[in-house]
């Protein structure tokens, strides 16, 4: 069996939120999209001709790119301001489960920038301790033994067998 | 006789003791991430595409391969043992087996499903090896017209199949195309979308968006569910052997299965979930027994599983024979194809005939594998998955970001791969498919060169589309393919606001 941390049975209240909260997301999504056709179609218009000594340019399939984006978002974002509910599960994560997403996304953005500077195995050893014990919960000896065993299985297989250059840190570490 | 032939150089190849290696490690692979939750066949090939990178084309193909048909095996063992299905083309196996299982039966029910695959697996691989190389053989009098023609069908089967809403689809396809995009133009070497960042004028690879879109993408969903796995994992087989009876009621499900799967597998965008819900769905419509169908039915093991091994097999006619791949994972085997320098399509037979034999004996080579790996290790690949799951999501982000970095040395791709993972994730949240995005991805190249090669031949006139019957014919599916959903879904919305009959004002009266 799985154990998952959201709530089983959800409440009225919180599906009516989840619902409010999955609409205005996806409007968001759509808008976005338009905005890239936009980006997309002023593009073609301004830099990509269509046509080039009577043949098929560089903005042909741009173009028709751009009108599909505009087109299909459009068509979202009418949908969505009529009021008719977005396709798929409306759940919408929990702040503690949304913040272990964004964690996880902040530690990896740490982790390029910090490669070059403490080294690449460094660097992911200390991300995976981190990922398992302030995320995952997991005790400190299975998050130190995993991030033992997983940078050392990554340098036998990357540096040793393949040959692949790690980015070494300021000290000369790997 | 030339088939069998080449088939016979191909089986040198495959038992090669290198491929053999790779056979193995694919397969092997392939039956964890098809078992461990929350990571498919398609993330378990992202992940490992950068390793596949090192190898030389024939192997790398063998062991995403493996990956590919063994993660269908694997997602049995979870469904079957802790009613937790891998992916969703098991969630009949999960509903029948693990009642099954709970009946005393768990180790009977997984001989099954493994000599059923194997069955299936092995009696599709014999109609692909039929059917691929005529396919071939025919799609090789395309010209640019009936190619595009023909991408143009599967780009519009993926857009429109792949999700509820055909806008979404669509939207996606459009977007994958424009990252495509991204880069010097194919023909005349203009810049587009680079924005003045020298960095992009190579354009956005494939490996790395791929690895973000469903490596990374899988796992922050993973750690947003927080999933653990706290079930017993003692296995109990009181009988690991099937009856004769439990044979005999898999039978026919299983040969129903096989065919269901392997024709199901060849329509773009059907992939294996449907292939194993269309079996489920005849069995429970053939069976005499039909009350017995979601409380521990064998034949509804049977029939799934074999449907979902045989649409593998189907799965590899489009690529291989037309150059279109027809789900995710064969998506990412298209793109690892592209990345070795071979070009999927009709030419593969004639150009790279070792690489594509060796690759098809291989299939054979793997089911005999994960039949061994599949009835004999059972019980220590479900300790494994369950070992697994902890560290599952760090170990599986530490090897995006090395295989990533490692493909082309630089830690841009690696933030490349984190965007793409965030855009995934969110995408995914949102119901937003992702398979027309990375169809878009690997197949926009292909398909703007061939635009274009037509529009140049006919000097810009568009009816070279419809000059050939071929062409024509092909072009007219792609219309009826785009426009037909649309369709649908307006009559759909016009019948639901047909106006009600208004209330008769004298009917009161009568009351």
């Amino acid at each position: 069996m799985t154990e998952e941390s959201g709530a089983i049975d959800t409440p009225p209240e919180q599906s009516a939120r989840d619902a409010r909260i999955h609409r205005r997301l996806d409007l968001a999504v759509a808008l976005f999209f338009l905005v890239l056709g936009l980006i997309v179609l002023q593009q073609v218009w301004t830099e990509l001709p269509l046509m080039r000594m009577r043949q098929v340019g560089p903005g042909m399939l741009p173009f028709g790119v751009g009108c599909i984006l505009v087109a299909m978002s459009s068509m979202l974002v009418w949908q969505n301001l009529r009021g008719e509910a977005p396709a798929g599960d409306p759940s919408i994560p929990t702040l503690l489960e949304g913040s272990r997403v964004v964690a996880v996304v902040v530690m990896l953005v740490a982790a390029i920038g910090l490669a070059p500077v403490l080294g690449t195995l460094v660097t992911l050893g200390l991300f995976i301790f981190l990922e398992l014990r302030m995320v995952e919960r997991r005790s400190p000896l299975l998050s130190v033994a995993t991030a033992v065993l997983i940078t050392l299985f990554i340098y036998i297989t990357f540096e040793a067998l393949l040959g692949v250059a790690l980015p070494a840190g300021v000290l000369g570490l790997r | 006789m030339e088939t069998l032939s080449l088939l016979g150089d191909g089986f040198i190849i495959a038992l090669s003791w290198e491929n053999l290696v790779w056979v193995i490690f694919g397969t092997i692979m392939g039956t964890l991430v098809g078992a461990l939750p929350g990571l498919g066949p398609t993330a378990g090939m992202a992940v490992l595409l950068p390793f596949a990178f090192t190898l030389n084309p024939t192997s790398a193909l063998i062991m995403l391969g493996g990956i590919y048909y063994g993660a269908m095996y694997g997602g049995t063992i979870t469904s079957v043992l802790l009613n937790i299905p891998g992916e969703s083309d098991s969630i009949w196996t999960a509903l029948e087996g693990h009642k099954l299982a709970q009946k005393g039966r768990g180790g009977a029910v997984l001989i099954i499903a493994a000599v059923m695959s194997f069955a299936a697996g092995t009696a599709s691989l014999v109609l692909l090896v039929a059917l691929a190389p005529q396919l071939a053989r025919w799609a090789l009098s395309f010209g640019p017209a009936e190619q595009f023609g023909v991408l143009l069908i599967g780009l519009a089967m993926i857009s429109g199949l792949s999700s509820k809403q055909p806008v979404r689809g669509w939207m996606m396809l459009a977007f994958g195309l424009g990252i495509g995009m991204v880069g010097l133009d194919i023909v005349t070497g203009t810049p587009r979308f680079t924005f003045g960042v020298d960095r992009l004028l190579d354009g956005l690879d494939f490996l790395p968006v791929t690895v973000g879109m469903f490596g990374v993408a899988e796992v922050l969903a993973n750690v947003e569910r927080n999933m653990r796995v706290t079930a017993d994992t003692s296995l109990g087989f009181r009988d690991m052997l099937p009856t004769r009876e439990e044979w005999r009621k898999s039978r026919f499900p299983a040969l129903r299965g096989t065919l269901i799967g392997f024709f199901i597998g060849i329509i773009p965008g059907s992939g294996t979930t449907m292939a194993a819900t269309a079996s489920y769905a005849v069995e429970q419509r053939v069976s005499r027994r039909p009350e017995e169908f979601g409380n521990g039915a064998i034949e509804g093991v049977a029939g799934p599983e074999s449907a979902n091994n045989a649409a593998t097999s189907g799965a590899m006619v489009p690529i291989l024979s037309l150059g279109v791949p027809s789900s995710p994972a064969t998506a990412v085997l298209f793109g690892a194809m592209l990345m070795q320098g071979l070009r999927p399509g009709p030419l593969l037979f004639q150009t790279n005939p070792t690489v594509i034999w060796g690759f098809l004996a291989s299939m054979y080579v793997g089911n005999v594998i994960l039949l061994i790996l599949n009835t004999l290790f059972i019980p220590a690949f479900t300790k494994m998955t369950v070992k697994a799951v902890p560290i599952l999501n760090a170990f599986v982000l530490v090897l995006c970001f090395v295989g990533v970095y490692a493909f082309r040395n630089s830690l841009f791709d690696v933030g490349v791969m984190l965007t793409f993972g965030v855009i995934g994730y969110l995408l995914n949240k949102l119901s937003y498919p992702t398979m027309p995005l990375i169809l878009g991805i690997v197949l926009g190249d292909v398909a703007e060169l061939t635009l274009r090669q037509s529009l140049i031949i006919s000097r810009g006139d568009p009816m070279i589309f419809f000059s050939s019957p071929i062409a024509a014919t092909l072009m007219t599916v792609a219309i009826l393919v785009i426009v037909l959903p649309f369709v649908a879904r307006l009559r759909r919305r016009f019948a639901a606001v047909k106006p009600t009959p208004k209330p008769n004002p004298t009917a009161n009266q009568d009351v």
